[in-house]
């Protein structure tokens, strides 16, 4: 049952937010062990908060989110709640105040049933490298969930919530959603406020949602986009009304595959299914368009290395002194901070440190960091070329389907590669759904996204919406048996 | 792989230290990233003028003065306070 539906089943008190708050936490009881999607479950809180959902519920004031079980990943702050980053240097870490997202759904008196698994500081593409273990994906808990935020996609795959609140730096929300078979979907850079949430790479970090469908992601993106006086990023292009498009025609709408992410490196079988998506369109009658993003090859090294450089920056404020693990090792000043972070810190973040530092060192600057930006703005203008001719841009989601858990744990430049579809999306600060199109031969989900022009969020979900509904989609049940 | 020293600075710089049994595979990780990175050398950008900055920053707000966190607050995650302030080791 989707949010609306759901909507609708608890204004005309079918089902208690209680009663709907307590099947998800017997849930999470049953299966979260088995698939470590949840860092924090908070079942008192959670239970509280679906009791003050009924009040409103019964005064008929309800809004669209009202009395509906959500999670947010752990590097979103929620006051009084532990807010991890999924790394030992936080794992006491408690917020004194909540990030705009996290008080915008308690606005809405939705009901937060924990904080989810992720990448350590959200530096990963596996939810694998977290203090806390690794996140198993639902359809084979051999295989990984995919990340950053491994634990929103597995949580709402395996129905542990209903929509999770991710974060989205390189493809954090897409590709989990990919490897999950769920819908994720990554607002236009601007859309959502990051107040709050511990930052990795500010230009590119942005908040958005893993669901079961497209519009259940805008209907949750409905609640918490907006300007806000503490994110100067924030736009007013950003108007909400997500659902606008949902149920219209799709006729006419033209859809740009580039040839760049149908070349050498992307599986066979994820090409065909996003062929196959991308002729279900041409049948509903949309405009295939042939185009070209010619520095997509560029685009992860560039990636990379600005993303390292802002995360080197970022990450010196944990020092051990003012918030975060502290060693207990030394007397002297410098080595406490120096013992801190390298005892609190795992081993991705830390090489991620190292190379922001690299690429920042005199003598490297020009080389690294200042010719990655110039990449930057050349993929910018690219796609602005492309959405002259098109409406959205067809492409994987990611080169392959879930890996095998391990597969990428000693070789993180394999891990790297696996960001091929996503990363030059976050460059270009525009928005991106992916959904699942296909299964491969042992039966995991194939994510294609649709991309859209700068703050048209409402075409992309129109899109996603029309796919979803006359796609067969398999359940994951393997953490069940 | 990458070179000791390159290592040693790298650290220092970034506040991290490396045991000797980590040094090893710490120098071949970065060896393989800084390659990876190397990609972007090959990038023609004599189309583009010394810098780029690739943010939009919406308007600024007023500078105004607004509530902050209390003490209790702003100590309430640190492991080591000494009558309210952050403890530190002794520096002079």
């Amino acid at each position: 049952m989707n949010i609306p539906k759901l909507r609708k089943a608890l204004n005309e008190h079918k089902i208690s937010a209680l009663e709907l708050t307590e099947v998800y936490i017997k849930r999470i009881k049953k299966y979260n062990q088995k698939l470590n999607s949840y860092i924090t479950v908070c079942e008192e809180e959670a239970i509280n908060a679906a009791k003050t959902a009924q009040e409103i519920i019964d005064n008929g004031d309800a809004g669209i989110l009202t009395g509906i079980p959500v999670s947010i990943k752990d590097n979103i702050c929620t006051k009084g709640i532990k807010t991890t980053c999924a790394s030992k240097m936080l794992c006491d870490f408690v917020s004194v105040y909540d990030a705009t997202v996290s008080e915008k759904l308690k606005e809405n008196f939705s009901v937060i049933l924990g904080k989810t698994n992720m990448d350590e500081f959200g530096m990963g593409s596996t939810s694998q490298m977290s203090y806390y273990g690794g996140v198993k994906n639902p359809y084979n808990i051999d295989y990984v969930s995919g990340g950053s935020s491994g634990g929103a996609a597995a949580s709402v795959s395996a129905k542990l919530c209903l929509a999770s609140l991710g974060t989205d730096t390189g493809g954090s929300i897409r590709l989990p959603a990919s490897f999950c078979g769920v819908t994720g979907l990554k607002p236009t850079y601007g859309t959502v406020s990051r107040y709050g949430l511990i930052a990795f790479a500010s230009s590119f970090d942005q908040i958005g949602v893993c669901a079961n469908s497209a519009v259940d992601c805008a209907c949750v993106l409905d609640a918490i986009y907006g300007v806000d006086k503490n994110d100067l990023t924030t736009s007013n292009k950003a108007k909400g009304n997500y659902t606008s498009k949902i149920d219209r025609t799709v006729k006419g709408v033209k859809i740009g595959i580039p040839k760049e992410f149908f070349g050498d490196g992307i599986d066979d079988g994820v090409k065909s299914a996003i062929l196959n998506a991308a002729n279900y369109y041409k049948a509903m009658g949309c405009e295939l368009v042939e185009c070209s993003i010619p520095s997509l090859e560029y685009a992860l090294g560039a990636y990379y290395i600005i993303s390292s450089a802002e995360a080197s920056s970022n990450l010196s404020r944990f020092d051990g002194i003012r918030f975060g693990f502290r060693s207990d090792k030394d007397t002297d000043f410098n080595n406490l901070i120096k013992h801190s972070r390298s005892e609190g810190f795992g081993d991705e973040v830390k090489r991620r440190i190292m190379l922001g530092n690299y690429v920042l060192s005199s003598g490297y600057y020009d080389e690294y960091y200042n010719r990655a930006q110039k990449i930057c703005k050349k993929i910018k203008e690219e796609y602005a070329q492309i959405f002259k001719m098109c409406d959205v841009i067809l492409t994987p989601t990611a080169p392959t389907t879930a890996y095998r858990i391990g597969e990428t744990e000693n070789n993180p430049v394999k891990m790297y590669l696996g960001d091929i579809c996503t990363v030059s999306v976050n460059i270009a600060g525009l928005p991106a759904i992916s959904t699942t199109c296909g299964y491969d031969e042992n039966g995991m989900p194939i994510g294609m996204t649709l991309v859209g022009k700068p703050f048209d969020e409402c075409t992309i979900v129109g899109l996603c919406d029309c796919f979803e509904k006359d796609f067969e989609k398999k359940e994951a049940i393997a953490y069940e048996l | 792989m990458a070179d000791k020293n390159l290592i040693y600075k790298l650290a220092q710089l970034s506040k991290l230290e490396f045991k000797e049994q980590e040094l090893k595979k710490i120098s071949e990780d970065m060896d393989a990233i800084i390659k990876f990175a190397d990609k972007v050398k090959e990038f023609d950008t004599k189309a583009f003028g010394e810098k780029y900055d690739a943010v939009e920053y919406g308007s600024l707000r007023d500078d105004e003065c607004i509530g902050g966190l209390t003490n209790k607050e702003a100590t309430l995650n640190i492991q080591e306070k000494n009558n309210g302030c952050f403890a530190v080791p002794k520096v002079i």
